[in-house]
């Protein structure tokens, strides 16, 4: 060791001044985020249903990931420039103040939050012509925001079970929707929470400039496994977010269904699931539809609600082929709901005659 | 396989085990030096553009070869700056010595290129 030291000292003290910045550009992290083409995921290789198992599924049904790195290092912003496929851009909002951790918290949330609504839309489609499938579910209000500014920030964590509040003259509010209308007369109130450890409460106080309490709570349904029928098996995966809810469905579905709806083809797609089966739309459309192109899909499901609206995902993802050169006709399907897809599988040749804007 | 045995003898017959342990550890550390870097480099070029994986899984095979190589260079350095007049082969056995560890690299690349990779992807 000494004599490698004393040898190559010379070089050593010429480098160390280039090597530390080169180390710092490495792992010094900026605020911005970069959203990059990911790939495509089988959704049976995450959740499995114990039904038609000897059913033989030709196609292959996928939901698509993009590679979203929050906070990315010099390095990796730099690097990043140089592909027309990825897109950076200053980390805004309340993303911008939470941390990595936090965000894959509330991307873990959303994810198990759009499986439960995927089944219960799938099982809900299914049952009308098979009265052996039977699906139960609940209600729970979650955490699903947090402000800077609130109360007892690190105690309230996403996804704990807001209970209910005391509110004005001590009403128990358990309905999350009355909460601003019965916190009028005071700042301070008593909210409950229920997290793995049990229950617990917290005084929130509002903030002196906004009035809010700076918590945002979301209603939410969830299926209610033992009163369901058939059982599901869902595997852990490192794939967060929601938008792979109506592929989740469509998948869900033909594992219930007689018939195989896939027809042999590579379906991918992207969109949220509402529990009304309508589809929401999604973030980084241009990288999705670069991973499905990459990917080779056959069709490729985009949410499209409103031509005239220039941040509709169906719009986005055709100014995002005219960008890069890929024709999109015969493989970019748009879809405002679940019962759309599953017309466009009935007759692929109507629909698109229909629905595509050319 | 005898005469990369006979190699290892014959350094033994120069250097003292501490003697080869000390040139190894010196050359380990100056080798992390570059790796370190080198590795995070890849691994934050991999994360932006993971849709080329196997393409950097290539380049990881490569740049694993050459930290390999690059090792060997300092721990055959060590050695010489330790006892500039021994006579073992220290070329040839750490010749060797890289082959059998780049094959290793390799066979493990091609696993993930071929089986951990398509995997991953579905």
């Amino acid at each position: 060791m000494n004599e490698l030291t004393k040898h190559f000292w010379p070089y050593v003290r010429v480098l160390i001044v280039p090597y530390i910045f080169f180390m710092f550009i490495l792992f010094y992290p900026i605020g911005y985020y970069i959203d990059t083409p990911g790939g495509i995921t089988e959704v049976d290789s995450i959740i499995n249903v114990d039904y038609n198992l000897d059913k033989e599924i030709e196609g292959t049904i996928s939901s698509t990931y993009i590679v979203s790195i929050n906070r990315p290092t010099f390095f990796q912003f730099m690097i990043g420039e140089f592909s027309d496929y990825n897109y950076a851009n200053v980390l805004t909002g309340s993303y911008a103040d939470y941390t990595n951790e936090e965000i894959s918290q509330i991307s873990y949330l959303d994810k198990e939050t759009s499986v439960n609504a995927a089944v219960i839309i799938a099982y809900q489609e299914a049952l009308k012509n098979n009265s052996e499938i039977t699906v139960d579910f609940y209600e729970k209000v979650m955490v699903f925001g947090k402000a800077t500014y609130m109360s007892y920030y690190q105690d309230i964590a996403f996804g704990d079970e807001f209970l209910y509040m005391i509110g004005d003259d001590d009403i128990v509010v358990d309905d999350f929707m009355q909460i601003s209308a019965n916190t009028v007369l005071s700042d301070t109130y008593e909210f409950f929470f229920k997290n793995d450890e049990g229950t617990y409460s917290r005084m929130l106080t509002k903030d002196p400039e906004t009035l809010k309490f700076g918590i945002t709570l979301k209603l939410y349904y969830l299926v209610n496994k033992e009163n369901t029928f058939p059982t599901y098996t869902e595997q852990t995966s490192n794939i967060g977010g929601p938008s792979g809810g109506l592929l989740q469905t469509l998948a869900i579905y033909n594992m219930l269904v007689e018939e195989d709806i896939t027809q042999g083809l590579k379906i991918a797609g992207t969109g949220t699931i509402n529990y009304d089966g309508s589809v929401g739309y999604i973030g980084g459309t241009e990288q999705k539809i670069l991973t499905a192109y990459l990917n080779n899909v056959d069709v490729f499901f985009i949410p499209f609600k409103d031509q005239n609206y220039y941040y509709d995902n169906y719009m986005e993802a055709l100014r995002a082929c005219e960008k890069h050169g890929i024709d999109p006709s015969g493989w970019l399907v748009p879809v405002g709901s679940f019962q759309d897809a599953l017309d466009y599988f009935a007759d692929p040749v109507s629909y698109l005659e229909e629905n595509v804007i050319s | 396989m005898k005469k990369y045995f006979t190699l290892w003898k014959d350094l033994r017959n120069d250097f003292s085990i501490q003697e080869i342990l000390s040139a190894f550890y010196g050359a380990l550390v100056f080798n992390l030096f570059l790796a370190v870097p080198a590795l995070v480099a890849i691994a934050q070029i991999i994360s932006v553009y993971i849709y080329y994986l196997t393409t950097w899984i290539v380049l990881i095979i490569i740049v694993m070869i050459l930290l390999n190589y690059v090792f060997h260079l300092f721990w055959k350095k060590a050695l010489y700056l330790k006892r500039p007049d021994a006579k073992a082969d220290i070329k040839a056995l750490f010749l060797y010595n890289q082959i059998i560890v780049d094959v290793l690299y390799l066979i493990i690349g091609l696993l993930f290129i071929f089986v951990f990779v398509p995997m991953l992807m579905v």
